[in-house]
């Protein structure tokens, strides 16, 4: 089938260079910043996007943890932090991804009362913004002594991922076509087997997307983190590089010992998984991506 | 046997199934959802502190926040906000790229299209991060480089653009990750329109512009719309890009927007957590919240959405 693309496109060359033209300069604010952050993560020092030379000296952070010797300042270890935030990640995904699947699976084949209702609420839910509660949350978080606790931002992350996790597995197990399912119905496959063994590996496709999507936020999570995890034990990456740009890049004064070229490695090494995504799991990445309920 | 039972008995599920499916969800919504929206309701009453007390006292919040001169700059700080990343970031930017990554073949198209969901898949803090890069004073940030260096303007050779320009910084950077919303969104619109449509009108000799102008634009007035109500209410709600970048300032609420204020007042060590305070801030915003929600939820159809599945609960 031939693609709407191919009929848009200007027949003349040179149109075509233009458009490709105004699409590079519209994309260098992206592209420019993301080069710097790669660069600068191999660089001795920086001007602009030109480094003075390169090292590997940026990435001692793996090896041994950042002091600032004037200010008594240590930061945890990198791995324990990577640890922290790789578990809130995982957590997320896998709570986000059996809930969505069990609870899609229900709203896309099955009629019990109250289906129409229960589409509805996750509908509004959707456009609804979760973090508008976050003060109402806090309260909650509070009540089940969860403050502090890692699991305070699994539980209230999967929770804002859950009205787009439903519609996503729903669409998913709707492309489905009945037969398949009656046929291992018929065999004599019990509902609950029919639906691991037969039903869960064919939308393997929307598992791995929303997966994906989970996993980025759970990674990614900045407010719920800041306002639930203030304990240096429990910080994830957000935390230990927010500390490190505000000490040492936002300010005009450098503090001994963290150069910004340090900063930006371990900018590259929290952006590491996202990268991979990038490589790939594109296709996946452009079909839920704007699914995404994530703030803007 | 079971080839003997009938199709229907066959195909029933038990009620203690659905329930053991959905069960989970319901109370996760529960939690998550409905009791922050009644807690907020009955929190915006009380005078509640870190010490976590029940003390109705009545509007006594909403008389304090009409009375606070402050709450005006906030307001129009918040529209300002909204409006300007809406127009010129959420649909304005995302239009143009949908327009222009599908004038090219599909394969290079989605090389840009991924390269704008990079920001909003990127950490907020490695975003944050990212902009510090390009708005820090010669010779590190990036914008006086490109000044300096390359157009030989010494003047702003010490400017450091969030302080210098918090509004233009807020504003690019949310827009910056806002813009693929629309792009995806109204791109997949244009995917969709049928090929014959375009075809015929180049038939009638119809030029590139005009295609836009008559044929696309008109088509795609619907997923306009759906972004900037959409989008309308992520800008609304979402502080984070702001909390990280101005915190509010320079200066004195220079940038603080209306999510962010309830942060500052009920969430930061800073702010004292007045959570009754707090949570007649936020009332504001949920309210406005479902409303729009409910709204959108009506206009945008959702009955087309929903048809009916082919089991029968006993």
């Amino acid at each position: 089938m031939t693609e709407i693309e191919y009929e848009l496109m200007p027949s003349k060359k040179k149109h075509r260079m233009i458009i490709y033209i105004a699409l590079i300069l519209l994309s260098l604010p992206i592209i420019i910043p993301y080069a710097w952050l790669v660069i600068g993560a191999f660089a001795t020092d920086l001007r602009g996007v030109i480094p003075t030379g390169l090292t590997l000296s940026n990435w001692k952070f793996l090896i041994e943890p950042i002091q600032v010797p004037g200010a008594g300042v240590k930061y945890p270890d990198i791995w324990l932090v990577t640890f922290n935030t790789l578990f809130i990640a995982a957590a997320t995904t896998i709570l986000t991804v059996f809930l969505s699947a069990f609870g899609g699976y229900a709203l896309s084949r099955v009629k019990f009362a109250g289906r129409g209702l229960f589409l509805a609420l996750t509908m509004v839910l959707r456009a609804f913004p979760g973090i508008a509660l976050l003060v109402a949350l806090f309260y909650v978080i509070n009540m089940f002594r969860l403050y502090g606790n890692p699991w305070s931002v699994i539980l209230s992350k999967t929770a804002l991922m859950l009205p787009l996790g439903l519609w996503v597995m729903k669409g998913f197990f709707d492309t489905i076509s009945w037969e398949i399912e009656m046929a291992a119905l018929v065999d004599g496959l019990s509902r609950i087997k029919t639906f691991f063994k037969i039903m869960l590996p064919l939308v393997r496709p929307g598992l791995a997307a929303l997966s994906i999507l989970a996993f980025i936020y759970g990674w990614s999570e900045y407010i719920l983190v800041v306002v639930f995890l203030p304990t240096e034990k429990s910080w994830t990456l957000t935390m230990y590089l927010q500390r490190l740009a505000y000490q040492a890049f936002a300010g005009e004064v450098s503090v001994a010992g963290i150069t910004r070229p340090m900063i930006i490695a371990v900018g590259l090494w929290y952006m590491i998984p996202i990268i991979l995504f990038f490589i790939f799991a594109q296709k996946y990445l452009l079909r839920v991506a704007v699914g995404g309920v994530k703030g803007v | 046997m079971i080839r003997d039972m009938p199709l229907k008995r066959l195909l029933t599920i038990k009620s203690v199934t659905v329930i053991l499916l959905i069960a989970p969800v319901l109370v996760f919504i529960i939690i998550f959802y409905f009791m922050p929206v009644f807690l907020t309701f009955a929190m915006a009453f009380t005078d509640m502190d870190y010490r976590f007390q029940w003390n109705f006292v009545g509007f006594v919040n909403f008389q304090r926040m009409i009375r606070d001169p402050l709450i005006t700059k906030i307001l129009f700080n918040t529209l300002f906000y909204v409006f300007t990343t809406l127009l010129c970031f959420n649909v304005g930017y995302g239009l143009l790229l949908a327009i222009l990554t599908s004038l090219i073949p599909p394969r290079v198209g989605n090389v840009f299209r991924l390269l704008w969901l990079l920001p909003r898949l990127t950490p907020p803090v490695v975003y944050y991060l990212l902009w510090l890069g390009i708005t820090s004073p010669y010779p590190y940030g990036l914008i006086n480089f490109f000044l300096v260096d390359i157009l030989g303007l010494e003047q702003y050779k010490d400017v450091y653009w969030i302080y210098a320009a918090p509004w233009a910084v807020v504003i690019l950077a949310n827009g910056f990750v806002g813009a693929s919303f629309g792009m995806l969104i109204i791109g997949s619109a244009i995917k969709s329109i049928p090929i014959d449509v375009i075809r015929a009108a180049k038939v009638d000799g119809a030029s590139l512009f005009r295609l836009i102008k008559d044929i696309m634009l008109p088509i795609l007035k619907w997923p306009i719309l759906f972004v900037t109500a959409y989008q309308t209410l992520s800008l609304l709600t979402s502080f984070e890009y702001i909390l990280l970048l101005t915190d509010g300032g320079p200066g004195f609420y220079t940038t603080e927007v209306w999510a962010l204020h309830v942060y500052h007042k009920a969430l930061s060590a800073f702010g004292g957590w007045e959570f009754g305070y707090g949570a007649a801030l936020s009332l504001v915003l949920v309210v406005l919240g479902l409303a729009l929600s409910i709204l959108y939820f009506k206009i945008f159809r959702f009955r087309e959405l929903i048809f009916e599945p082919k089991v029968e609960v006993t």
